[in-house]
């Protein structure tokens, strides 16, 4: 009777944690950390609504365990380091509502199938009303179905084929237009020269730019060739690439992979003897670089940026002195604040953006339509500013490229120099990566 | 059997319904399957779904492996097969319930090709071949069918008589459609003359050739008709998500498949695939949580407890079932 109790008991258990389990799916929530009831720090807009709060759910999509997790970990250590800065110091709406932010985050390893899969659970268990999401082949993938959805989708992908798609958005220039900024500046260090493109032609983030690059080199009078190099390189391979690469006798290279792999090509072509100035791509290069690469990459290693870093702007200009209070809030030194800590800000910051731009009721009834709306609101009207991190920004509707200048940022063996800003004329770069990719 | 149930003709004997039991659970699923959506919520039923197109895939596994004893390791590339090809039907305006049964014989044709060694090979060297499909079809995949790493399903396909097929009831009750028809072929597959000669070619292909079963012919059927499903869960992939990325049928996908099929009970084919999905996926998800940002140790444990139960129990999960079953029949008598 008892072992007869005890074995259907135990059925029991394994069915409902079975059960469980499968239906949890990607995890327990992880909601925003608790925060309390704060008064308002500052006067809120005027308004009939001036006194309430509301929450709302926003998805996190984030790679910790990946072959970008080299980017991503910082990145996500930024973005939450904002959640918990603009919950605390307070988001209004422009009715004066306090809007609370309870953001999910899932790892979903730069594995595009899981990322499916967690937007489903964002959308369907969450109500998710906005995204801040990551990769460029999972963002891609998922850009028609976030506009059928409605759902406003912030991501860490810059692809060019984002611009054009209502629903999403980021504070920069596509990676298209950047890379036509290196080619351009390439094109003024040595006219006619040779550029191998060292980038993973499997991946969509690393072949994202290349069509652009190449439609700008051919303008410019550049010779490019291809070169694979897998976004996660080992030495073997990386060396491999190099060696590819020298065939063409290149006076520059670029990478289109993340750090960790840039790094090794850098590392290999200063091995290997090769004289040429490897510039990468916003996600190939940051304040690590030197240190990666353990190699002398003076004057021959750098990457396209944006923004000023973090490391080299005045702590005390607007917008990086929100950076680093939050950064101080959340725990971290200042010199943790970093390049990719400060992409994860900016892109809750650009949420905070839109949700200050909104009503109440729009955000209450449209949810991620009226946050776009109110991205898309800068087009005609008041430009946005992420403090003096970026230059002023427009969203358009059907044409999402908020600015188009970026700096090229060399390391001379002591110091990041940053040349430009730079921004790249005659190729529609956005233009030609969706014609040619 | 219950005392009182007398069973007078062999239809009867072999039908899936056969004690009061089965009709009354029958029914009580069916009503509990029909009524979910309005029940649960969407995200409880659109998960649900997802575990159904994995569903008709293992199945599809069992055929091959569990009936006809041949080995496969590219079972998730044969989905690929059929998922780019409904993603492409649908893309060329094809709608997607047309597109279905497209692509899962375009993916039985693939495996029809691919099963051309299990002709002269057997055990580790036919799984070291699929291996090698596997690898193969994942190299097109990615070079050619999806340059861009993924291909975009057309939206507008999804409809059918205005109903969006691609999420809430619609996409439940499609699934739920396509995945019950499959399973109930599946299981009468196993009680036919073929299913007979996909068993006799597992258990001793020799004897089976010597009492007239053309083994070659069965060993390409059994591939034909586990890349068929494969092809179907592909199709309905396709169905479920806005786009179709190769990293959906990666070689440690194949694995996943053929773990559910060997931990849930090769050769059932319904209830087997259904208990390996449930374990696997439970146990990916439970680890998931626990070891969230740190596969490494979700694949050590997982991998560790799926060969742990393949030695330990090696007739699966239906067989462990079986036991509770009998000994709840028995109850409170030992015997």
């Amino acid at each position: 009777m008892q072992r007869g109790a005890l074995i259907a008991a135990a059925i029991v258990v394994i069915v409902v944690v079975v059960a469980a389990a499968l239906l949890m799916g990607g995890g327990a929530p992880q909601q925003a950390p608790a925060q309390e009831t704060q008064q308002p720090q500052q006067a809120p807009a005027a308004g009939g609504e001036a006194g309430k709060t509301m929450e709302i759910n926003v998805g996190f999509l984030v790679d910790l365990s990946g072959p970008t997790s080299d980017v991503g970990k910082e990145y996500v250590k930024g973005a939450e380091a904002a959640f918990k800065y603009f919950n605390e110091k307070g988001i209004y709406t422009s009715d004066g509502v306090r809007v609370k932010i309870n953001y999910i985050k899932r790892d979903y390893g730069y594995k595009p199938p899981k990322a499916a899969e967690f937007y489903q659970e964002f959308r369907d268990r969450y109500h998710v009303v906005a995204i801040v999401g990551w990769g460029t082949a999972d963002t891609e993938s998922l850009s028609d179905q976030t506009a059928r959805d409605k759902i406003l989708y912030i991501s860490a992908s810059y692809s060019a084929k984002l611009v054009v798609k209502p629903y999403n958005f980021f504070p920069a220039p596509d990676y298209s237009t950047q890379a036509c900024a290196a080619v351009a500046w390439m094109a003024q260090q040595k006219p006619g020269a040779t550029v191998a493109l060292l980038y993973d032609h499997k991946v969509a983030y690393s072949k994202s730019p290349i069509p652009a690059i190449k439609a700008m080199a051919e303008k410019l009078g550049l010779k490019v060739v291809d070169v694979d190099l897998p976004l996660k390189a080992d030495e073997a391979a990386a060396e491999a690439a190099i060696r590819e690469a020298m065939k063409s006798n290149p006076d520059f290279l670029w990478c289109g992979n993340t750090i960790g792999s840039c790094s090794l090509a850098a590392r290999a072509a200063a091995k290997l003897g090769l004289d040429a100035v490897m510039i990468a791509n916003v996600w190939g290069f940051d304040e690590r670089f030197p240190k990666l690469a353990a190699a002398d990459v003076a004057g021959r290693a750098g990457g396209v940026s944006p923004w000023k870093w973090p490391s080299v702007a005045d702590p005390n200009a607007p917008g990086y002195r929100e950076l680093f209070e939050a950064a101080k809030m959340a725990g971290y030194k200042p010199e943790e604040v970093n390049l990719r800590f400060m992409q994860g800000f900016m892109n809750v910051w650009l949420l905070v953006k839109a949700i200050e731009r909104t009503t109440a009721k729009d955000l209450q009834e449209r949810g991620g339509e009226a946050l776009k709306e109110a991205l898309e609101s800068s087009c005609q009207g008041e430009p946005i500013k992420l403090g003096d991190i970026t230059p002023e920004m427009r969203y358009c509707p059907g044409n999402h490229l908020p600015f188009k200048s970026s700096y090229i940022v060399i390391w001379d063996g002591e110091k990041f120099v940053f040349h430009g800003p730079i921004t790249p004329e005659g190729v529609d770069c956005v233009k030609a990566t969706l014609e040619g990719g | 059997m219950p005392a009182g149930v007398f069973k007078e003709t062999y239809l009867e004997l072999m039908g899936f319904l056969r004690y009061p039991i089965h009709r009354y659970s029958a029914l009580l699923a069916a009503a509990l399957l029909a009524a979910l959506p309005m029940l649960a919520d969407q995200f409880l039923v659109t998960k649900l779904a997802f575990y159904m197109v994995f569903l008709v895939a293992v199945i599809g596994l069992n055929i091959t492996v569990g009936l006809a004893g041949q080995i496969s390791l590219a079972h998730a590339a044969l989905m690929g097969a059929g998922a780019y090809m409904a993603a492409w039907l649908t893309l060329h305006g094809v709608n997607i319930l047309l597109a279905l049964p497209v692509a899962a014989l375009t993916a039985a044709a693939v495996g029809t090709l691919l099963s051309l060694p299990s002709f002269r090979l057997k055990g580790y060297y036919l799984a070291m071949a699929s291996i090698a499909a596997q690898e193969l079809l994942f190299y097109v995949y990615q070079r050619w069918v999806a340059p861009d790493q993924y291909m975009p399903v057309n939206p507008d396909a999804k409809m059918l008589l205005g109903l969006d097929l691609s999420r809430g009831p619609g996409l439940y009750y499609a699934t739920l459609l396509v995945t019950v028809l499959a399973a109930w072929t599946a299981a009468n597959i196993g009680r036919s003359g073929l299913g007979r000669a996909m068993k006799a070619v597992r258990d001793n292909d020799v004897s089976a050739e010597i009492v007239g079963i053309n083994v070659t012919r069965v060993k390409a059927l059994a591939f034909a008709v586990g890349s068929f499903y494969a092809g179907l869960a592909g199709g309905l992939l396709a169905l479920h998500l806005s786009a179709i990325d190769y990293d959906n049928f990666t070689l440690e996908q194949s694995i996943d498949f053929l773990a559910m099929v060997l931990v849930g009970g090769a050769g059932r084919v319904v209830w087997g695939s259904m208990l390996g999905l449930a374990a696997i996926m439970a146990g990916q998800s439970m680890l998931e949580m626990m070891f969230q940002g740190n596969p490494v140790y979700r694949y050590l444990l997982l991998g560790a407890a799926i060969a742990f139960f393949v030695v330990k129990e090696p007739e699966g999960l239906i067989a462990v079932l079986r036991r509770v079953k009998e000994y709840l029949r028995l109850w409170p008598f030992s015997y």
